[in-house]
């Protein structure tokens, strides 16, 4: 499967994740591309949210997507991991609002939310 | 205060020394004269011992200096500090004293406290320029010795004339015997050698005991930085996987702040190693410093877009020592076992088209491919410096470490001794 494949089934899964189970999953994705880059394509104050973003998520399991590098060279990589990290911000919205979450993974989920929005405006 | 102020503060201050040595008639101040001498030229003698650490090392001529600025202080007598404090020469001898701590912060009994420590202890061979400066601050009161020894104005009431003799008594084997030409020829020895960057040296920052602090400024935040990489570089038992965790990202913002590739690929790369490492949480000071890398790197991210190059200069060139400073503490916290690393393990979920893989979490061993990326990845990171950037004022971190020749040539960062932890290492695994 490729990175880009990955990303469009992901971006389903997290539609259908009341659970968060795909949510760090998702965030491993959306840091792909920036592991892959050489410090120069722009992705790494992207990355520093996200990474924060995963920081506050500690209590949602950690899962990795197993798929192909991304091809940093294809204008449909940063197409691509736009489009995961914005639903994937709208889905942290949605596990913040969930009233049956614990108060602080709600608000964690909240605050991480806006990492994301954060990191989704800075992608290359 | 840096070191080198100190001194010239206490240079200006002998001068002003000097010229009261020359004029007073004050018998208050005549009295209080060899003790106050005696307090300054111990204060002298303080600080060649402490930079030339090692007797057996120490050069000839640093040696005779120490005896005979011995023989020129005469015998210890206790002078209070508000003696001290009314006179430009006892004023001189407490910044010269203030100057002997800053120093001792960051070496103590030849040994590093500091990083700037250390690569002042590597950079020079048995004894160090700042000499210069010493012997240079010896002629100065002997200076004021030899106006001391001038003659009162006649007339002068017999007590002045008593406490005046007796001055005069304690000053004169100062001004006539080997301490001038001693102190001559360790100038012209270390005369060529330059500005010591000893000079540079401040006292070390604490980090707050209590809490995390804000940065408003990138002088707090380079204040802050500089407080949290000498911590690190103290406490290498203390590091956790958050100090690398928080650092690398801390050095990725920085980095990006940088219009320099190699730079942000170096800490991009250790930012990734640290991925795979996890480990229990900071507790105490240690956690406050945590907090501390973590509010400066979202303080970082925050000023992306307001500061300009110029403004993060002073915290990008800490960059080095950062790097240094948690790649030399890894091998502690790994032998102590307060690191894990994760390898993944895939599985396929049921339904799903995509495959997963999740992190198994093991204590991390000093030769395993993950603390080995990361060590490489970090010390990258502390050999990279930013080329073609507009110079600014020097500082210690900046000066402490030899810079390349070149742009993109690859700077040396100190090292804090390894033997004890490799030795331990070499313990673990034989």
């Amino acid at each position: 499967m490729d990175y880009l494949e990955a990303a469009s089934a992901t971006c389903a899964d997290l539609a259908h994740d009341s659970a968060g189970e795909a949510t760090r999953a998702a965030l491993d994705l959306a840091l792909m591309p920036w592991q892959h880059s050489s410090g120069d394509g722009g992705w790494e104050v992207a990355a520093l949210e996200l990474l924060d973003a995963d920081d506050l998520l500690w209590f949602l399991p950690a899962e990795h997507i197993v798929c192909e590098q991304p091809d940093l060279a294809d204008p449909r990589t940063p197409v691509a991991a736009g489009w995961l990290t914005r639903t994937l911000a709208e889905h942290l919205d949605a596990l913040a609002g969930d009233g049956h979450r614990e108060v602080a993974h709600r608000r964690a989920c909240a605050a991480a939310a806006e990492r994301v929005r954060r990191a989704a405006a800075r992608l290359p | 205060m840096t070191y080198g102020l100190l001194l010239d503060r206490a240079r200006q201050l002998l001068g002003e020394a000097a010229a009261e040595a020359a004029a007073t008639c004050d018998p208050a101040v005549l009295a209080n004269w060899p003790i106050l001498r005696s307090y300054v030229y111990r204060q002298l003698r303080r600080h060649i011992e402490l930079l030339t650490a090692d007797p057996f090392d120490r050069p000839h001529v640093a040696l005779a200096l120490v005896d005979a600025l011995q023989t020129a202080a005469g015998p210890v007598h206790a002078v209070s500090s508000s003696a001290r404090a009314r006179s430009a020469l006892g004023a001189g001898g407490d910044m010269l004293g203030v100057a002997a701590d800053v120093y001792v912060g960051h070496i103590t009994a030849g040994r590093a406290q500091t990083p700037e420590g250390a690569a002042i202890l590597a950079a020079r061979g048995g004894a160090d320029p700042a000499l210069f400066d010493i012997a240079e601050m010896t002629l100065d009161l002997i200076a004021v010795d030899r106006a001391l020894c001038e003659d009162r104005p006649a007339g002068q009431h017999a007590l002045v004339q008593s406490v005046h003799a007796a001055a005069v008594a304690a000053a004169r084997p100062a001004t006539t015997g080997p301490l001038a030409g001693l102190a001559r020829d360790l100038v012209a020895i270390h005369g060529a050698a330059g500005p010591s960057i000893v000079r540079l040296l401040d006292t070390p920052p604490l980090v707050s005991p209590d809490s995390a602090p804000a940065s408003v400024t990138s002088a707090d935040a380079a204040a802050h930085l500089h407080a949290v990489r000498t911590w690190l570089w103290r406490n290498p038992h203390q590091l956790r996987a958050d100090h690398l965790r928080l650092g690398a990202r801390l050095g990725l913002a920085l980095a990006t702040t940088q219009p320099y590739q190699p730079l942000t690929q170096a800490w991009s790369n250790a930012a990734a190693a640290t991925r795979r490492v996890s480990g229990a949480a900071p507790i105490d000071e240690a956690r406050t410093v945590a907090e501390t890398i973590r509010s400066l790197g979202r303080w970082t991210i925050a000023s992306l877009e307001e500061q300009d190059q110029t403004d993060m200069a002073e915290l990008v060139d800490q960059l080095p020592v950062l790097a240094g400073s948690l790649s030399a503490a890894l091998p502690t916290a790994v032998n102590t076992c307060d690191i894990l690393v994760s390898t993944p393990v895939l599985r396929r979920p049921t339904g799903s088209p995509i495959a997963l893989a999740v992190d198994v979490w093991r204590p991390a061993n000093l030769n395993g491919q993950e603390i080995a990326d990361l060590r490489e990845a970090l010390d990258r990171a502390a050999r990279i410096r930013v080329p073609g950037r507009p110079e600014s004022p020097p500082t210690p971190a900046r000066s402490a470490f030899r810079n390349p020749s070149g742009p993109g040539e690859e700077a040396v960062a100190p090292a804090r001794p390894r033997a004890e932890s490799d030795a331990r290492t070499r313990r673990r695994h034989r």
